[in-house]
């Protein structure tokens, strides 16, 4: 990208008094816009600086800068809480032209202390700017001090986050509650965690954690367990005698809000709408609340006598839930808007399996199920009796004597573990490409492993083959060679002509990805959708294009993850509530700067943190091997209150500052 | 099974200053380091917190690491390269205290904690002169509105140490950073004045002058002389500095070095020293003549008890009653006993240990010679169950629950209340179980019921004793009757707590004042100690007093000898028994020393009608009590701070007391009292000193050994270590009749007795912590909505209550946590069996189970 100038992870490009075209390109990324509209010239943070364009003040903006350090200062260590303040009253006097050259050298001893002391990234990586400022624009600081400049006045907006809370769609505080737990104040932890995400026990137990690929203790030794720690604190305030935080605004508005399914989205923006005092009913399609993470995640992963617990704090604070209503056909938009619901929240996530495309799917042969299915039905089955909410219906489950599952994501790992803990002796994986490009978390292949899944890679199915009775008898298959490389150089997997065999299997489940059901928007043809069959909406608001209706989750994503689907809802309850209380529905500043700093990215792989290693990161205890073979028992028996002490302990809390400037000025 | 650990080495190899140092895996650098002796500044940095790193002063340099790393929460690791000292590191740790003296005023003259301020010692060391850094300075008025903490913004370094201390070792979490940047503060939690215990932990570990003790306080750090002693209050026993200026007492505090509490107090301990020089203080000997008191001195008083004991004697044993002191000292009650088993010929002595309540607080070794009934602190610590049952672990004993957390935090142990309303403990507790109070035998019978069925089916527990024989027999039978009177709820998590104790094992059972005093208290403890068998556990039994434990050791009972030897010419057997001896005018002289009896006791009208009634009533006594009022001789007795013994603990822990003071007055240690009084009625006992007495007590009391070094007293020769279980019946007990109500007064950490009369600051303090307890002199009185429901009650209404001691008014407060059918009193009000509420015009029988004695003749 072409900027005027650039000091970001130390690599200077300098464009200043060259043409424009003659401008070299920095490594950095940076939007051109700070909201759409409006131009941002610079952008300050834990990186350096950045100078996209003129005009800029780098004298007013790193006074500001150091202004939002103090402001973001946690005031738990000296030189950070202190320090910036002292620096805050020197910018202060430099920008009102009454600044010395002493001041000067006074900040940049300043700026060396504080970094080289401080107990977090505010402290230690907030001086770094600044620090590039002295070094790169002396003429301009030599201008306010001499007094021949005054700070033009422009707009800086900021950001406190981290490289974890940047990655986290919900944007929780990580550092925050990682350090609650270190300090013993586990429903303080919990209190933190729930700002983000109600669903700290599905999450804790199932999250695909990209905070902690995006954790910087990564760069010492090991990242930190972040998900388990979450389900810590869940897990004590569900084992503990603690009374759980109530909703002092329960049912003070009048307005009613419809959320459509109950799934993590759905019940994240419930949650999020009754603590701002809506009335809330949710309307779910099946006789149980959790939507995939019920019915898509085995009950050895997420114990579902747990998750109606967590479930169950959602209508403790006000929220109904209304099961077996299948929405758009027993209850539609008009009839609830009839009923007085004023504001609309669809969650109704991606529960249709994907089909193969192979031939012989639509015969319906007997034994072949998609992915979801087949795993709700373990679900139910195995949980009969520890929820009394669970389908009445109790599925006789098929005893396969061999299994085929075809894909290699997280819904063909809790495919295969899930019948490997029906006793079935024969398990496969079915995938076209090598163990390398499996989908699914690294940690769960491991574990499907270690319990005799078998794996047979470079294999593509192409037609279902059945037996005369319509039984499935198992799937012929192509094998796969690398390609030649294409134009990226990527080698994709071609079919080896001629080398299609049967392999056997009395049942075959296709694990491959799921659709998104959505008939019901016939109602309402001014609701956008894609050609995926996902529901577009203002990415910011998660407005559709009808005011009353919102959406979130799998059905605006497409099928993908649980903690993207709860961010969603946590921003569409925010706009849900200005919706309702007759605001204008937006995003504040901050929520601006967070996009601004998810393109620049906070988290640097490479960076090399100055702290010694050697702190090893708290295993998760398992249970025994007998335990995950034949029984549905949770597998993870969650940290000891010492483990969770002490892993916490390892947190560096890498908070950051991010700051543009915007030379037009706030928003009116 | 678990996944191993990355680094499964136990120990570690690093060098220090170029000293090689091997350590446990996991040890911090800067723990490192002072095993070898090298001296790392800090400042935030508590050894019984995890490590707060606010303060930035323990900087080391490690190589390979570019740039400072602190060593109070960095664990070393192998092959770590250490330096602790250099140009850089001291320049940055003078900067680190030089930003905390930006603005921080030189109020050193007038700061309390000038010469033993962390900041003033390490701005001296590091030698700071001057500093060019600055910000405006805003000086904020100290808050003042936080009971007998006094919060002083403008000192405040913010090292967050008593947010720390307040959270992970008291459990109150009372404090928070509010703010950021620095405009921020320590704050309550939730910004109103501050409503805690008031164990003063904060200001103990505060390094500057930011908090300290709101009360009066005259003297600075290096005019004061300090004494370490034991606290007077209850049983834990904690160690503490008497600070001492001009011979009088100026404040307590802890030393981190002394005792078995390691620095933890609680607001007792630590501001629970007032009286000692109250005005109201008995200073010398004073005799009865006509209807008032002439003040006399001691060879008039000492020969004037002489010569009438002397003239009872020929009446024979029964002539004299005793009462000895769970405020004195061993060596007091050792000569107490002596006294009256040598020079007066009686036995006829006991203790309101065992009187106060029933027949097993004092007599346990007596009950259950067959269990260890002490557990150490440091046994306690390794624990990883407590089961408190009986016990508001906050109000009684508090210190206890700082060494459970201890143990919760360093291995993740778990809590389990058991309590006759919801009680509150931090961190939050595995269970919280609420019974009603007349039902708490059939709780207990429940629990082992579930337990033994859960190792029926689960297999029994290693080192467990198994259930079997006529105990199996008589459990079976009771316990259908049992569960049937405990609710759905209950029942269903004695389940769950039965199951936690099979998985958790050898858990620790801390049986409370509650469980101590009911009715049925020898079935229930009997119970409880079986449980411990069966779960392989241990028990501790919580008491009140200083001495609750050595006043027994020392034989002041009717039953047993010094060391619990059995004494076999057994006269008198319980407080009844000595109320009908006084009552048949058999019993002439009474002799009552440190107790005030007349307080304390439940059955007041029972005890004054005795004390009027017998001819020569002796009390030694350290205030005009209302026992002593009742007397005909007083004999003024010195304070814990003024003498020399020693107090035995909970823990059976023989503990030495120092004098930080002369006797206030004229006032004396007990035991020379009553040597005074046996060698004027011709009984030279022969003593010079507290030595003497103790060397008598180490070789006549078996077990007590210890009492010249100090250590524990060995009780070993008295447990016979049978793991035998064994069923005791349950007394019979009045229960409430439908529409009458149990009445249980509430213990108030701050009420202890007549002290707290004469301590200004902790009767504030009751005041102030239960502001809403004694509004317009009415104090609130808890029942529970259901109940106030039937009985027509509003909140705020008021109630009367007449009972023979006394009639008072209180306030109506609904309150969820008090179980239906009974209601809660503040424990000063009434403690009287039997008490008449009228509310709305309808007069409702009280029982008052908790102070009932066993048996319901009395």
């Amino acid at each position: 990208m072409k900027v005027l100038f650039s000091s970001w992870q130390d690599v200077i490009v300098d464009n200043r008094g060259k043409p424009r075209d003659a401008w070299d390109d920095a490594k950095v990324k940076l939007p051109e816009t700070y909201d759409g509209a409006r131009k941002m010239t610079a952008f300050m943070g834990w990186g350096g600086v950045v100078i996209l364009d003129e005009p800029f003040d780098i004298v007013e903006m790193a006074a500001n800068y150091v202004k939002a350090l103090q402001k973001s200062s946690c005031a738990k260590c000296f030189p950070c809480r202190v320090g910036t303040k002292v620096m805050e009253d020197i910018f202060a006097r430099i920008v009102a032209g009454k600044g010395t050259a002493g001041d000067l050298a006074q900040l940049e001893g300043l700026c060396e202390t504080i970094s080289r002391n401080s107990k977090c990234g505010i402290g230690q990586l907030g001086p770094g700017p600044i620090v590039d400022s002295f070094k790169y624009f002396k003429k301009e600081y030599q201008e306010y001090v001499l007094g021949k400049k005054r700070g033009p006045g422009y707009f800086y907006p900021n950001k406190t986050t981290a490289p974890c809370t940047a990655a986290c769609p919900t944007g929780m505080d990580i550092p925050l509650y990682i350090e609650q737990i270190k300090e013993g104040d586990f429903a303080g932890s919990l209190a933190t965690i729930r700002t983000a995400s109600p669903m700290a026990c599905s999450l804790g137990r199932a999250c695909f954690h990209p905070c902690e690929n995006n954790c910087r203790r990564e760069n010492v030794e090991r990242s930190l367990a972040i998900c388990k720690l979450k389900r810590f604190a869940w897990d004590y305030e569900d084992l503990h005698a603690v009374d759980k935080p109530g909703n002092p605004n329960r049912h003070t508005r009048p307005e009613k809000a419809a959320v459509i399914g109950a799934g993590p989205s759905g019940l994240s923006a419930a949650y999020y709408l009754l603590l701002q005092g809506f009335h809330v009913t949710i309307f779910e399609k099946l006789p149980t609340p959790g939507g995939a993470a019920w019915t898509g995640i085995p009950h050895y992963r997420i114990p579902k006598d747990v998750m109606m617990r967590e479930v169950k704090y959602i209508e403790d604070l006000g929220g109904e839930i209304k099961y077996n209503v299948h929405f758009g056909k027993d209850e539609t938009f008009a009839s609830l808007r009839a009923k007085g619901f004023k504001a609309f929240f669809v969650a109704t996530g991606g529960d249709l399996s994907k089909a193969m495309g192979v031939e012989g799917e639509d015969k319906n042969y007997q034994g072949v199920y998609g992915g979801i299915a087949a795993l709700k039905e373990i679900v139910d089955f195995t949980i009969k009796d520890a929820v009394p909410n669970a389908s009445a219906k109790i599925p006789t489950l098929a005893k396969p004597k061999k299994v085929l599952v075809v894909g290699g994501g997280n819904t063909a790992m809790d495919c295969v573990r899930s019948w490997i803990r029906l006793g079935c002796k024969d398990v496969n994986i079915v995938y076209r490409r090598t163990k390398k490009e499996l989908p699914a978390d690294p940690h769960e292949v491991h574990e499907s492993e270690d319990e005799g899944v078998n794996y047979c890679f470079m294999l593509a199915p192409t037609k279902l083959v059945a037996d005369g009775s319509g039984k499935v008898v198992g799937l012929e298959c192509q094998k796969m060679e690398m390609g030649p490389p294409d134009e990226s150089g990527r080698r994709k997997p071609v079919p080896v002509p001629g080398s299609e065999h049967l392999v056997e299997g009395d049942m075959v489940i296709s694990a491959i990805g799921q659709d998104c059901d959505i008939f019901f928007l016939k109602e309402v043809p001014d609701v956008k959708t894609t050609k995926w069959k996902t529901i577009i909406t203002n990415e910011e608001t998660f407005q559709t294009a009808v005011p009353d209706i919102f959406a979130g989750g799998d059905v605006v994503s497409g099928p993908l993850n649980l903690v993207t689907a709860v961010g969603h809802a946590r921003r569409a309850a925010q706009s849900m509530g200005q919706f309702l209380r007759g605001e204008t529905v937006g995003i504040s500043d901050e929520q601006r700067m967070e996009k601004v700093i998810a393109t620049i990215g906070v988290y640097d792989k490479n960076e090399k943190v100055p702290m010694p290693g050697g702190w090893p990161r708290q295993e998760m205890p398992i249970c025994d091997r007998q335990d995950k073979i034949g029984s549905f028992k949770e597998v993870e028996l969650g940290y000891s209150l010492e483990a969770a002490v002490d892993e916490a302990g390892r947190c560096m809390r890498c908070y950051v500052v991010g700051m543009a400037c915007v030379p037009e000025g706030a928003s009116k | 099974m678990s996944h191993a650990a990355a680094d499964t080495k136990t120990t570690i190899t690093l060098t220090i200053d170029g000293q090689t140092v091997e350590v446990k895996n996991g040890t911090t650098i800067l723990q490192a380091a002072r095993r070898v002796g090298k001296k790392i500044p800090t400042l935030c940095y508590l050894e019984k917190t995890h490590p707060i790193g606010s303060c930035r002063v323990c900087s080391v340099e490690v190589a390979g690491v570019d740039g400072p790393v602190m060593s109070c929460n960095t664990p070393a690791s192998d092959g770590m390269a250490i330096t602790t000292d250099s140009e850089q590191l001291r320049e940055f740790r003078r900067n680190m205290i030089q930003f905390i003296l930006v603005n921080h005023p030189l109020d050193c003259p007038v700061c309390e904690r000038s010469g033993e301020c962390t900041l003033q010692n390490l701005t001296w060391q590091m030698g700071i002169k001057k500093h060019d850094w600055s910000t405006a300075a805003h000086e904020k008025k100290p808050v003042v509105d936080w009971g007998l903490i006094r919060y002083d913004q403008n000192l405040c370094v913010m090292c967050e140490r008593c947010v720390h201390v307040c959270n992970e070792v008291q459990g109150i979490n009372a404090f928070r950073v509010d703010g950021n940047g620095y405009a921020a503060k320590i704050n309550t939690q939730d910004g109103k004045p501050l409503d805690c215990d008031f164990c003063g932990q904060c200001i103990s570990v505060c390094p500057v002058g930011a908090l300290s003790s709101g009360m009066y306080f005259s003297g600075r750090s290096w005019e004061m002389k300090r004494t370490a002693t034991i606290c007077p209050h209850c049983a834990v026993g904690c160690a503490f500095e008497v600070n001492t200026k001009k011979g009088k007492i100026v404040r307590i505090t802890s030393n981190t070095a002394l005792g078995t509490n390691k620095g933890n107090l609680c607001a007792r301990g630590r501001f629970g020293y007032e009286f000692v020089h109250q005005g109201e203080r008995l200073t010398a000997p004073m005799i009865r003549r006509g209807h008032g008191f002439e003040t006399t001195d001691w060879d008039t008083a000492i020969a004037y008890v002489a010569e009438k004991l002397n003239g009872y004697r020929a009446a024979g044993k029964n002539a004299f009653a005793g009462i000895g002191s769970e405020r004195a000292t061993n060596e007091d009650n050792y000569l107490f006993q002596k006294f009256f088993r040598s020079a007066l010929g009686s036995g006829n002595i006991d203790n309101m240990a065992n009187m106060a309540g029933h027949d097993t607080a004092g007599g346990l070794f007596e009950a259950f010679g067959d269990f260890p009934m002490t557990i150490s602190f440091d046994e306690l610590k390794q624990g990883n169950l407590f089961v408190f049952i009986g016990l508001d672990g906050s109000n009684e004993n508090p210190v206890v629950s700082n060494h459970i957390r201890e143990a919760i935090h360093g291995h993740g142990a778990e809590v389990a209340l058991a309590y006759s309303k919801e009680a509150f403990f931090l961190p939050s507790p595995r269970m919280k179980l609420t019974y009603g109070y007349a039902e708490l035998h059939e709780f207990v019978v429940t629990l082992a019921g579930e337990l033994a069925a859960a190792i029926k089916s689960g297999g029994g527990i290693p080192g467990g004793t198994v259930i079997a024989g006529d105990f199996e027999k008589r459990l079976e039978a009771e316990l259908g009757g049992a569960r049937a009177k405990l609710d759905g709820a209950l029942n269903a998590q004695a389940a769950q707590l039965a199951a936690l104790i099979k998985k958790k094992q050898k858990p620790v059972f801390l049986i409370g004042q509650e469980a101590q005093r009911h009715p049925r208290a020898s079935a229930i403890v009997r119970n409880i100690v079986n449980l411990a068998k069966i779960a392989g556990g241990k028990v501790m039994v919580m008491r009140e007093y200083c001495n609750s434990r050595g006043v027994n050791d020392m034989g002041v009972a009717p039953n047993v000898l010094p060391g619990y030897v059995k004494e076999t010419r057994q006269e008198l057997r319980a407080f009844d028994d000595l109320c009908t001896l006084i009552n048949n005018h058999e019993t002439k002289a009474l002799i009552i020393t440190d107790e005030d009896v007349l307080r304390r006791h439940a059955d007041f009208v029972k005890f004054r009608e005795a004390m009027d009634k017998v001819e020569f009533a002796v009390v030694v006594d350290q205030f005009y009590s209302l026992t002593a009022m009742a007397a005909d001789v007083v004999l003024p007795s010195c304070t814990s701070f003024a003498k020399e013994g020693t107090f035995t603990n909970i823990e059976g822990r023989i503990q030495k007391i120092n004098p930080a003071i002369e006797p206030v007055g004229n006032s004396r240690t007990v035991w020379r009292i009553f040597a005074d009084i046996a060698k004027a009625m011709g009984h030279d006992f022969g003593y010079r000193s507290t030595a003497d007495v103790q060397a008598e007590i180490a070789a006549k009391v078996p077990g007590y050994g210890a009492i010249i070094d100090g250590g524990m007293a060995d009780y070993s020769g008295l447990i016979n270590g049978s793991p035998a279980l064994t069923w005791v019946e349950p007394a019979s007990m009045k229960k409430p009749a439908p529409g009458e109500l149990v009445l249980l007064p509430e213990h108030n950490l701050f009420v202890m007795g007549i002290y707290t009369d004469y301590c200004p600051s902790l009767r504030h303090l009751v005041g102030k912590h239960y502001a809403d307890f004694h509004v317009e002199g009415k104090p609130y009185v808890d029942i529970n909505p259901a109940d106030a429901q039937a009985l027509g009650l509003n909140a705020e209404d008021t109630v009367l209550f007449k009972s023979p001691k006394r009639e008072w008014k209180g306030r109506v407060r609904m309150s969820g946590a008090v179980k239906p059918g009974s209601v809660r009193i503040p424990d000063e009000m009434d403690q009287s069996p039997s008490v008449i509420m009228t509310a709305g015009g309808r007069e409702i029988q009280c029982h008052n189970l908790l102070g009932l004695m066993g048996k319901e003749k009395c």
